[in-house]
Order: structure tokens, then sequence, then C-alpha cells
């Protein structure tokens, strides 16, 4: 392991985390963080973390990496999204352009956004978002679907779609040695869903309705998808290969329950376009990172097979996700990211009920390592800040392990 | 078998296949043939749809089935509808349905309406993002069923919020109410004094049903 050291003896969190991807016991538990804004502002505020105007210089909020390094976080993550400058062309009358005002914003990258005179924002995909405020928060909807109305795959070709040359990546090397010079952190590397921002752009009942009677509606907008996916990845990668430790990517095709379409149906229509994706990071041999929602179970063998190496987020309440029989029956072969309870233990549970499910994670999951601790989703803005700082206690990710008889 | 009878087979084959051109053909079909529109929706559409929510229970029928199939119950709908009106043919119960306030996620509430309205229910759609008040509102007069949706934890105890305003305005001994969305669970409706959970759109229409003493 001594390739993994650095500064002498000490682990570097990038190390700590390719030893658990490597299925091996680390130092002490990984962990990633992601959160909603309303929490990293909660958190800037008690720590005393003042925001620095940020510029269209800036790639990352220095504020909120601040955070990242306060909780000793051992991940941090490039997104396609950071780099994307559409061209005049793309944008509409009246329009500003935003990086860092995005909701959906979970970590410190700057995000692309036009915002336009009547208050609805366009992302680079050309959804049409606006603001809904709840008790204490603020979610962002799609105000309406803009491909809701097309009938013909010729239809489709007349929206606004992305080229893989709206996309600059030639800041990313210097980035990464101002951001990472010490090549310190685990870096993965975030593109976009398939599934997901499609039906967003065409209306979920329509999508799914299509992807039953029309089916090459679906057919076009998943393939625009992945292209742009596909040809970023590769340029990327090219690029910094050396640099990235992980592709990741995220669709949602489950529910609580099952999955949202038949497994014939995703095998189909969907696996087909997520194995190009993982197909160009592993001709560099970038391992792979899938998120999906929900009860996924039934398709984990075969994600394995296409090449994922860590499933994120594991929802422990969602059907088939219990972590001991994932563990049991896949922790050989994948690695999870995720795992504490984002909608009862995070937000309603007290400080002993976070530690004890830290705990419970790390012992089921984070045997023989092959685990990295986060929220199930984005930390919601109605959890109390004691319940975070219970989760990322230094003692929960390394003490008990010794305790447990696992760590030396 | 008579063709009045093969006719509603057809029928029941349609929903049950999501083809809406063909449902609307074989209910114009039947219409003409001067079937009764009730025996329509009571013989031929309702049993497909109580067909669809069995499929999709068995784990055989996913989201997109379940959805053609109710928007073929919806193309045949839209010609009974009239006809239903001019009869005293009274719909099953009705039921008023939203996402709470400060919520605005409508996948699964759209298609809690949608198996209800397969089940033959009449149903008010408030929407998304619906205030306590206007639960209210839309919940006096012959309104058997509140249906109310929350994705997000941070809205999840607004469902409570309306329980109460329904208390105040007198009308909650009237209904019943039933809860549902990812994050909630049946422990949850217990605790906010829900009188029903439905963990996907087909469980919304039995626990409807059982509640109101449906069979």
């Amino acid at each position: 392991m001594s390739d993994l050291q650095v500064n002498g003896n000490a682990i570097s969190p990038r190390a700590r985390v390719l030893t658990a991807l490597q299925h091996q016991q680390p130092d002490r538990l990984p962990v990633d963080f992601l959160a909603t804004p309303e929490i990293w502002r909660r958190l800037q505020e008690h720590f005393g973390v003042a925001s620095r105007p940020l510029t269209d210089a800036d790639f990352f909020d220095p504020a909120w990496e601040t955070i990242l390094q306060r909780f000793a976080v051992d991940c941090r993550l490039i997104s396609y999204d950071q780099f994307c400058r559409p061209p005049e062309s793309a944008m509409l009358p009246g329009a500003t352009v935003d990086w860092w005002n995005a909701l959906s914003r979970s970590t410190p990258n700057r995000m692309w956004r036009q915002d336009l005179p009547d208050g609805t924002s366009r992302d680079i995909w050309g959804h049409v978002i606006r603001i809904v405020n709840n008790p204490t928060g603020a979610y962002e909807e799609f105000a309406v679907w803009p491909l809701a109305a097309a009938s013909s795959v010729e239809d489709l070709k007349h929206h606004p779609w992305p080229d893989p040359d709206w996309w600059d990546f030639t800041p990313l090397r210097n980035l990464l040695a101002t951001y990472d010079a010490q090549n310190e952190y685990h870096l993965r590397f975030r593109i976009g869903s398939v599934f997901e921002i499609a039906w967003q752009l065409r209306g979920m009942q329509e999508f799914l309705m299509d992807m039953v009677n029309q089916p090459e509606i679906p057919q076009y907008i998943m393939e625009r998808l992945t292209e742009l996916y596909v040809e970023n990845t590769r340029r990327v990668l090219e690029l910094a290969g050396d640099r990235l430790d992980m592709v990741y990517f995220y669709d949602d095709v489950a529910t609580q329950q099952n999955l949202m379409i038949s497994a014939r149906m995703w095998r189909r229509v969907i696996k087909p376009l997520h194995q190009r994706i993982i197909d160009v990071a592993k001709a560099h041999g970038v391992p792979v990172m899938y998120h999906c929602d929900g009860a996924l179970y039934p398709l984990l063998p075969e994600l394995i097979d296409m090449g994922v190496d860590v499933l994120n987020p594991v929802q422990a309440d969602a059907a088939g996700m219990d972590p001991q029989r994932l563990k049991d029956e896949f922790g050989d072969r994948l690695s999870f990211h995720g795992g504490i309870d984002i909608i009862k233990t995070l937000p309603k549970g007290r400080v002993a009920d976070v530690k004890a499910e830290v705990a419970e994670r790390r012992r089921v999951l984070g045997k023989n390592g092959g685990y990295i601790l986060a929220s199930s989703h984005h930390i919601q803005s109605d959890t109390p800040l004691e319940n975070v700082f219970a989760m990322y206690d230094m003692a929960g990710r390394s003490q008990s392990l010794v305790a447990d008889g696992i760590a030396k | 078998m008579s063709s009045i009878d093969q006719l509603l087979d057809d029928l029941y084959n349609a929903v049950l296949d999501g083809q809406r051109p063909a449902a609307v053909t074989v209910v114009e079909q039947l219409i003409a043939a001067g079937l009764e529109p009730e025996k329509i929706l009571y013989d031929g559409m309702i049993p497909a749809m109580d067909e669809v929510g069995r499929l999709f229970e068995q784990g055989e029928f996913f989201v997109p089935e379940m959805l053609v199939s109710a928007n073929a119950m919806k193309g045949g709908m839209d010609l009974l509808q009239p006809l239903l009106e001019l009869t005293d043919v009274k719909p099953v119960a009705k039921v008023v349905m939203g996402t709470v306030q400060g919520d605005v996620h409508d996948i699964g509430k759209n298609l809690v309406i949608m198996m209800m309205k397969g089940a033959g229910f009449h149903v008010v759609d408030l929407g998304v993002n619906v205030p306590p008040a206007k639960f209210v509102e839309a919940a006096s007069g012959d309104v058997a069923i509140v249906g109310m949706s929350a994705l997000l934890t941070t809205t999840m105890p607004n469902m409570k919020v309306t329980i109460d305003a329904l208390v105040a305005a007198g009308l909650r001994d009237k209904l019943k109410i039933v809860v549902g969305g990812a994050p909630v669970t049946s422990d949850f409706a217990v605790e906010i004094g829900a009188d029903g959970f439905g963990g996907n759109a087909n469980q919304a229409v039995t626990v409807t049903k059982a509640l109101l003493g449906i069979p």
C-alpha cells in the first residue's frame, strides 16, 4: 500500500477511498458530503465561513470547499456542467447567466443556468425551471415540458440540443492543479442521466407511455443525451484521466417498492445506453459509480456485469435494499456510497440515532472496505445541524472499528 | 358469445393492452349497439383496470403499462362521460386529491388519480402546492375521500396541517383521508391521524375501497 501513502505515514483521503474501493479496510471510514443549499448556508454561519463574491472565473465556491475540509470529507466532484458555456445562440432575450444559485446545487461546484426576466430559468438542456418555497427551504420544479408537443422524431430534432462543443474542458488540468494540488482527494467526474433528463424534457407520463406506444421518441431523446455524455467523458478522460479516480452518472429507474419500468424494458431501452457510458470509462481504466434511488435490487447483478463498481445511494427502506443483504450478495464485487437515511434518521432522529445508524452502516457495509459513508440523498433543509455533526463525527469513523475488532 | 359480449371482451383487452384508439372504437360500437353507458363502464373498462392493478401488484405490469391502460380508459370515458351525466348513475364516490403545500411533485399523485378513475371514482384534482384552505374548500359537499401526496420530508408536515384544517372546518368526521408519497409510511399516516396509506397507486385504490366498504 506504499503507493497510496503521502506525507510520510498519514494516509491521504484519496488513498483512503481507493483502499476501501479495493475492498480493503482503510484506516478509517471514508466519507462524502451532499446537501441542499440551505444546509450549506447554515453550516457557513455555524463555522463563520463567509462567502466571497464569486465570478465567472470560479469553478468552485471556496466557502463550501472549506466546509468539506471541516468535515474532513474524502471525496471531491468535478461535474460536466461546470464546463458548459452555451453559445450566444442558445441565450434567450433578456437572459443573464447564473452559475451559483441553482437550488439543485448540492456541492461546491458551479452549475450553469440562464435566468429570464419572467423569473424562470433554463438549464443546459432547455428545461424550464421555477422556484417553489416550502416551510424550511425551497425546491425547483419544471414549469413546462419543452418536448411535450413533439409527435415525431422530426419534431424532436428542432429542440436546441446541446452540442459537445458547448463544453470547454481545457481549464480542467490547471484547475485540478490548484483545487487539489497535492493529489489529495478522491476525484470523480460527474455526468448526467439518460432516462431522467429525457423524461424531464418530455413530461414523465408522456415519456413512459411513449416507451410502450411510440418507442422511437424516447429512444431519440435518450440517444442524443448518451452521445453527448460519451463524448464529454471521452474528452475529459483523454485530458485528465490520470487525475480522475471515477466516472459517476445517475438515473432513477426505481420507486420505493419496485422498478419503475420492467426489467425487460430496461434491458431493451436503457441498459445499452448506460453500457456505452460505462464502456468509455472502462476504456480509460476508470471505475464507475452509478446512482439510482429506490428498489434497484433486481438489476444489481446485471449492473455489476455491465461494469458498475460503486452503487449510490443505498436507501435501506426501499424494497429489497437491506444493507446486510446487499453486502452479503454483492459486497465482494460492488462497493457502496451513501446509506444514511435522509427521510427519518437525519431530519427526525436524535443525535444518538444518527450515530447508531453510522455505526450500523460501518459495521455492515464497511466490512472489509467497500463503503463510502454519505447521506442517501442531499441532506434536506429540515435536518438539524447537530445531526449533521453527529454523522460526520470523527469518532464514528474510526474508534468503533477498534472496538469492533475490525481495525488494529 | 353475443356480439355485445364480444365487444365488451374487446374493450377489456384494449384497455388492458393500453390501446387507446382501439378502446375508443369499441366504445363507439357499444354505444351504437345500444348498450347502457354504465354497463360499458362497469362490465368493460373497470374490470380491465382492476386487472391492471392486479398485474401491477404482482410485478408483471409497471408504471408505463399502467399509464397506457389508464390512457386507453380515458379515451373511452371521454365518450361515456356525457352519456353517464344524462343518466342517474352515480360515481363510486367523490375524491379530492392534491400534492400538499410547498411540494410540486405530481407524478405519483397523477398515477393515483388515474387508477382511482379507473376504479370508477369521480376525482377532483387540486394540483400541486395546494394550501390547506383549498383542500377544505374542495372537501365540502358530497366528497368522501381526501387524498394527499408529498415527496419531500420538508412538506410531509403539511399533511398534518391540512388534516387539522379539515378538523377545524368540521369536515373531518364525514371524510376518509388517505396519504401517500415516497417518504410517507403507514406509521406516519397513523401519527398524523390519516385513515389510510397507499404505498403505490394500486394500493391507494385498494385502501380507499376498503375504507368506504366497497368490494
